[in-house]
């Protein structure tokens, strides 16, 4: 179908792609895995002829017209869409908001001159039908502000396979969606291929989900393709030590021994919060949404007690007020007896005992600032001015595994993993009981994740922290917490010992949740562990 | 345009004249204020570089004086707008929603609906022509537009995860307005404040125009166009000069500003590679 020779790529004379070759059989799902920076992306952006400017390509892509990089940008156009489509990873932003959904699956269709406005708009109908969206419930005018991410991921697919191309390229598709919509979307690509004769090519980061659908896999390392083949036998032998370090990482298991005293630490009791939705006419009341609808639970000193649950389920609106930052508008939430109220009246001593780390290692960091400054920012509360802040602050660095000297510099000198290492020593720095790690490995690569956790594995028994781990990845949940909160609808639907739980799940959505997430086949890793 | 050419060409221009608004403190080829009728309308020559006008005064001397009262009534006009406006924008940002933040920003529309130069006439009628009611006219029509690049600019940064980490450390909304929010978004600050300053040459020239601005014998480009306009096709020079030194200020403080943006916006500039 296409086949990459010695494919390699510089962009502004750094070595980015070397040598990649690759065949993408037809019909059959071929799987591209890496980390972040592998080289993944601009491999199918270079087939598609996308480039980014200041890149030169070399090597060959060749489809059956002839090699991809020798042509030009106008026949390129025609083969966009037309022969081979492409899905990305962010739902929200791949459409156009002010479209809707049935032009913008048509428009693809109208450009190629394949049909008129009325048949395309058919056409149109008929494919959004095919990927889950039918005419009664979904019809052509709907905007994609109506439409969940993960019905909008399925309008994305309904547009790139509109022309029956021969190729889909799925950079990501599901990273940004929930586990049970995961599941769909895979299922549903797994169902186009088989039925349309189709070829996949899936880019990800997750093995168990290329394990699950691909039939061929090629694993990437800093633009090099390590290894491929069939992907039941390249899981089985794995030659290549990344591969196997890859694996590794993803099903790691950190060190970590339960340490949880009787004592309650957090307690919250019966906690209800609502906010106001849009107004319904100009005099009408605004309508009241519960995010939160009478949670209580307690979290002992010491303890890692995960929170899982799929977006808008609440678990951050809970996050929030338990951190102080929003008020409740019933129950009541205690630190070691002591009730927490939202707002700058909370007392500094509750504030210092309780630390949050976030997802973004990007956006959780004021970019003007050293890291000196910016570790040291909680001391802020401290009533005197403490002349040991810099020891305190390079002791923090060092807790965390970086160098004291990281602190004159600025944030943008260090990594994504290094950026997660620097708020963890920003929420360590004022000895706090309690830190909350609100998906604060979601958005790592697998290695630099299973790092962090062995980090915060360790930090918890050097310092008797307790955690609240709040993730929408079970497998993360399951490999670090004592105890596991199930959250549904603003409501806490199942609780208990982890292993428990994820052994024998109790509720239906629990068991839904634990069905959909993707995993690699135990029997295929039996020659790794021998 | 090459990113680095833009802003040179911009920085080069406005340096020129801030020079000669600099120089003519210390020394004018001619004393603007003299008037010498044996030498008036004279052409361009060696001892007038630029020529007269019709009361013998050296036109190159009321050029760099006159750029003097530009700058001056352009630069605290500004000033006026980024010390009132940015923090009405910061305040209504940090209470998002509030009261205070549609009384802010609704005072700002009602700022906004009246058309400014037209006010700025009104108020100078009423408090009599001078520099110093044009600076205040023009200078209250700057508070609305930096109380609303503020806000806006803030408000992206409030929802950013630094700012709750800020508010998780205890932080008040002042601290982390003046902390985090402000330094974040002097960038949009500076090119804002650029285009006002170049928008604030207009306006004091086009006050002057109509005899409101700085009053005689202070120069003013604006009133330098006025008075050359009787003489228009027999002297032209006298009207292109003054008309030329507005033109080209203004151009280089808006090619300044673009150039700026382009430099501190860290998107654009990777963009451009």
């Amino acid at each position: 179908m296409i086949r990459l020779e010695d494919l390699s790529v510089t962009i502004h004379g750094a070595p980015i792609l070397s040598e990649v070759s690759l065949d993408i059989a037809p019909g059959k799902v071929t799987g591209l895995v890496g980390e972040s920076g592998s080289g993944k992306s601009i491999t199918a952006l270079a087939m598609m002829g996308l480039l980014p400017h200041g890149s030169t390509a070399s090597g060959h892509a060749w489809l059956e017209e002839g090699d991809v990089l020798a042509k030009t940008e106008r026949e390129m156009c025609t083969l966009r869409g037309n022969r081979v489509g492409m899905i990305f990873q962010e739902p929200m932003t791949a459409l156009n908001p002010l479209k809707t959904i049935g032009d913008q699956v048509a428009e693809t269709l109208v450009i190629h001159g394949r049909a008129t406005k009325r048949e395309a708009l058919e056409i149109a109908r008929a494919r959004l039908a095919r990927v889950g969206l039918p005419e009664d419930r979904f019809p052509l005018g709907r905007y994609p502000h109506e439409l969940s991410g993960g019905q909008r991921q399925r309008v994305c697919i309904a547009m790139a396979v509109a022309l029956n191309p021969e190729l889909l390229i799925a950079d990501e598709p599901t990273t940004a969606l929930d586990v049970t919509t995961q599941a769909q979307i895979l299922d549903l690509l797994k169902r186009l291929v088989a039925e349309e004769g189709m070829s996949l090519l899936l880019i990800t980061h997750d093995l168990a989900v290329v394990s699950g659908l691909a039939d061929h896999v090629a694993v990437m390392q800093a633009g090099r393709i390590v290894e491929q083949g069939p992907t039941e036998a390249l899981f089985r032998s794995m030659a290549h030590p990344y591969t196997r370090k890859l694996f590794a990482a993803s099903s790691h298991q950190p060190a970590r021994v339960a340490q949880a005293e009787d004592v309650p630490l957090l307690t919250v009791e019966n906690a209800v919060r609502d906010y106001a939705t849009a107004r319904l006419g100009i005099f009408g009341q605004p309508g009241r949404f519960r995010a939160v609808n009478g949670v209580s639970f307690t979290l002992r000193r010491g303890e890692s007690l995960g929170l899982v649950g799929e977006s808008g389920c609440g678990k951050s609106t809970l996050t929030r007020a338990i951190l102080g930052l929003d008020a409740l508008q019933g129950g009541a939430i205690r630190l070691d007896g002591q009730e927490i109220h939202a707002g700058p009246h909370l007392d500094a001593t509750i504030r210092r005992r309780m630390q949050v780390v976030f997802q973004d290692p990007y956006g959780s960091f004021n970019p003007r600032w050293r890291v000196e400054r910016l570790v040291a920012e909680p001391f802020h509360l401290s009533p005197e001015h403490l002349p040991d802040r810099r020891d305190r602050v390079a002791r923090a660095l060092e807790d965390v595994g970086l160098e004291p000297e990281a602190m004159h510099r600025f944030i943008h000198e260090f990594s994504g993993g290094q950026r997660q290492r620097i708020a963890i020593a920003r929420a360590l720095i004022t000895n706090p009981d309690l830190i909350v790690l609100d998906e604060a490995v979601s958005a790592l690569d697998v290695r630099v994740r299973a790092q962090i956790l062995d980090l915060l594995a360790r930090l918890q028994e050097e310092h008797g922290l307790a955690y609240l781990f709040i993730s929408h990845d079970l497998s993360v949940v399951r490999s670090v917490t004592d105890r596991v909160m199930v959250m549904k609808g603003g409501e806490i639907v199942e609780e208990g010992p982890t292993e428990a739980v994820f052994a024998a799940p109790a509720h239906d959505y629990t068991k839904a949740l634990i069905a959909a997430t993707p995993r690699i086949p135990a029997d295929w890793q039996g020659e790794q562990n021998a | 345009m090459r990113l680095g050419a833009q802003l040179w060409v911009g920085a080069g221009l406005t340096a020129v004249f801030l020079l000669a608004a600099l120089l003519s403190f210390a020394w004018t080829p001619h004393d603007v204020e003299a008037l010498n009728i044996a030498d008036r309308l004279k052409p361009m020559g060696a001892i007038y570089p630029l020529g007269t006008d019709h009361f013998g005064r050296d036109i190159l001397s009321m050029l760099m004086v006159g750029a003097r009262t530009s700058i001056a009534v352009a630069l605290v006009a500004v000033g006026i707008g980024i010390g009132i406006g940015v923090p009405l924008g910061l305040i209504a940002a940090a209470n998002r929603g509030s009261l205070l933040d549609e009384v802010v920003m609704r005072g700002n529309d009602l700022i906004f609906a009246f058309p400014s130069l037209v006010i700025a006439i009104l108020i100078t009628a009423v408090f009599g022509p001078s520099a110093l009611n044009a600076i205040l006219a023009i200078g209250i029509f700057n508070i609305p537009v930096f109380a609303r690049v503020t806000r806006g600019g803030a408000l992206s940064l409030w929802t950013l995860d630094y700012i709750l980490a800020a508010r998780v450390a205890g932080k008040g909304r002042l601290r982390i307005s003046l902390e985090h929010i402000l330094p974040n978004i002097t960038n949009l600050l500076i090119v804002q404040g650029t285009i006002q300053f170049s928008l604030g040459i207009l306006a004091e020239a086009a006050l002057s125009y109509v005899g409101l601005g700085a009053q005689p014998p202070t120069p003013s480009w604006g009133r330098m166009l006025a008075e050359a306009q009787t003489m228009i096709y027999t002297n032209p020079a006298l009207a292109i000069l003054p008309g030329l030194a507005i033109v080209a200020m203004v151009l280089g403080l808006n090619l300044m500003g673009d150039g700026l943006r382009d430099l501190l916006d860290p998107r654009v500039r990777r963009a451009r590679g």
